[in-house]
């Protein structure tokens, strides 16, 4: 008896330190970090944003401290953060900044659905919500059994995705758009890419001949009017796709949004 | 003697003035009192009479992220300014540049390596970034001075053109290692770019010694580069050694480049324009023109940079949009009011 009520009073205190010790002036350098923030319930105690993060429509009436690049130093200051969260993938190097400042960072990195799973525990654990984290985790990974688990596996689309158009960029392992795509029971042909971003050539995508392509920076018009891609199967049967590039490249939980977006797409090239 | 003084008085109030003034100025609103009272009381002496007034978050914006950059810009613009007095005047050619020798294609190259070869990998951080730049800067810079020698004498047509040529391959290999290394391209872009944002203490004290080191060897050679105007010939009728004289002031010129842009990135045209600007007015006399190239670079990158953080805040833009924006046009000015002059 004795034992129990001084374990719930060390519970109680640990639960009291933990409220009290969470930060309540957070910063978030990257899109998918604000929405994440606010996924986990914490969107009252985000002060600034950049101004890349739309997303949720709260986010814009936030103080913005920058863009991708830039860092205005002397507003993030301002607000008296008391932590700031950014996504090494950006630019590490503001990062390293505000750390000789005496600003408490968090720095995450997902570059796989599993890893963003991962950050989802690690972020809410770092703000004080931990069950939340866990709780968006397990939905997400609940989630995305349920949508890749009817997938038909014995046709495998091969797939073409456009990043840009000049010069002509495609996503490689390493990207979100890569395991999205293979997720989905498709096949990247740009596959054998040994770099997330890489610059690819006009004529192999020809010769591998794609039969679904995804375009991401809404240029359906100008993919279209493309002499040599008429005689790709995508462009025949037209499978030729514009997509919304921020739910295929931000690590929050959305990005199960874009996999059942793909799994409909791929699923109407199967005979 | 204190005409002489008088100058250097004068040149330090304004700059004492120029650096108090941009520090009071920035995209989040500070009281000037409280500006003046935050550097008031890290003198020592006054500190102790003074009450702190304003927010802690408040001082280390003012101590720690404007003050830096606002010496930083002095000390950029003002090494910048006299490296071009240098390279003019060794090299006799007008359009000579702090640049000129490779040191901006051989530090772009350097900052490259770090930041897509070596700083992801975890191996240095992101501190040992100008040291990257530095060594490329200075590494491109010997290997020019070795290709513009022809029968072991130094040329300044043969130093341009190995400058030019070496600038472009190293300028393409920056571009192939940004091609084929994606990752970390968004910092690469960033240093191209050139920026005095979000620098701290340990770039000023980076690179301050070489500006004033520099500055100090510049005037001590002035009077030699003086003869050199004059003509080789004339020179060393004279009595002066022109190839020692040319080497050392290429050497001081492309170190004190060198520490500028490992520490700031490339900002073009303060050192082509400023010293030319000069010439026009106080004329080409080398000791003059060091002195007054020295607070005028320091004063006209100090204006750019604070309108780089002001005119779009709460967004940025890099200072050498500023420094050609505002800088183009009133050389235009100058040199067209200059030819009137002499007919």
């Amino acid at each position: 008896m004795r034992k129990s009520l001084a374990l719930a009073l060390v519970l109680v205190f640990s639960l009291t330190m933990a409220a009290a010790a969470a930060p309540q002036r957070i910063v978030s350098l990257a899109p998918s970090i604000t929405e994440n923030l606010f996924a986990l319930g914490v969107g009252e105690r985000v002060v600034g944003v950049t101004s890349w993060c739309t997303y949720p429509e709260e986010a814009q009436s936030r103080t913005v401290v920058g863009d991708a690049l830039n860092l205005n130093l002397e507003v993030l200051l301002s607000l008296e953060p008391d932590l700031v969260v950014g996504d090494a993938t950006l630019v590490q190097g503001h990062l390293e900044t505000l750390e000789s400042l005496g600003i408490p960072t968090f720095v995450i990195a997902p570059s796989t659905i599993a890893e963003v799973e991962a950050s989802l525990v690690e972020l809410g654990a770092v703000v004080g919500v931990p069950q939340r984290g866990e709780e968006l985790a397990r939905a997400m990974e609940a989630r995305l059994q349920e949508l890749v688990g009817g997938i038909e596996r014995s046709f495998r689309p091969r797939v073409w995705i456009e990043i840009w158009h000049d010069p002509l960029m495609t996503a490689g392992p390493g990207s979100f758009l890569h395991e999205l795509v293979e997720l989905a029971g498709g096949e990247n042909i740009a596959g054998d890419a040994d770099n997330p971003w890489p610059v690819f050539s006009e004529e192999l995508v020809i010769e591998r001949d794609p039969q679904v392509v995804i375009l991401t920076s809404y240029n359906l018009e100008e993919a279209l009017s493309r002499p040599a891609w008429q005689a790709t199967s995508a462009f025949k049967n037209g499978h030729v796709y514009e997509v919304n590039p921020d739910i295929y490249s931000r690590s929050t939980p959305r990005i199960l949004d874009a996999l059942a977006e793909l799994i409909a797409i791929l699923d109407e090239t199967r005979p | 003697m204190r005409r002489v003084l008088r100058r250097v008085g004068g040149a330090l109030f304004l700059l004492f003035t120029a650096a108090v003034v941009a520090t009071a100025l920035g995209s989040v609103n500070i009281p000037l009192a409280h500006v003046l009272g935050i550097l008031a009381a890290r003198l020592p002496g006054l500190g102790e009479l003074i009450e702190p007034g304003w927010s802690p978050a408040h001082e280390v914006i003012v101590l720690r992220v404007r003050l830096p950059r606002v010496l930083l810009a002095l000390v950029v613009g003002g090494g910048l300014s006299v490296a071009g007095v240098l390279f003019q005047g060794s090299l006799r050619n007008p359009l000579a540049d702090p640049y000129v020798i490779g040191v901006s294609a051989g530090a772009s190259l350097g900052a490259a390596v770090g930041l897509l070869l070596v700083i992801p990998r975890g191996i240095v951080g992101y501190g040992f970034l100008p040291l990257f730049a530095f060594a490329g800067a200075v590494l491109a810079t010997l290997a020019v001075s070795r290709l513009g020698q022809r029968r072991g004498r130094l040329e300044p047509t043969s130093v341009l053109l190995a400058g030019v040529a070496l600038g472009a391959f190293l300028t393409a290999v920056v571009s192939l290692l940004m091609v084929l290394r994606i990752e970390n391209l968004q910092d690469v872009y960033l240093w191209l770019m050139g920026s005095l944002s979000g620098r701290t203490w340990s770039h000023v004290s980076m690179a301050a010694p070489y500006v004033f080191l520099g500055l100090a060897l510049a005037l001590w050679l002035a009077k030699d580069l003086n003869v050199y105007l004059l003509g080789e010939e004339a020179a060393h009728s004279l009595g002066i050694d022109v190839q020692r004289v040319q080497r050392l002031v290429l050497l001081i010129g492309s170190l004190m480049a060198a520490a500028c842009v490992a520490v700031s990135g490339v900002i073009g045209f303060v050192g082509l324009m400023v010293p030319h600007a000069l010439r026009l007015i106080v004329g080409a006399e080398h000791r003059r023109l060091v002195f007054h190239s020295l607070w005028a670079g320091a004063v006209f990158l100090l204006l750019a940079d604070t309108l780089a953080r002001t005119v779009f805040s709460p967004l940025e833009i890099p200072v050498g949009i500023i420094t050609a924006f505002v800088g183009g046009p009133f050389f235009i000015y100058l040199l067209k009011r200059g030819s009137d002059f002499h007919g």
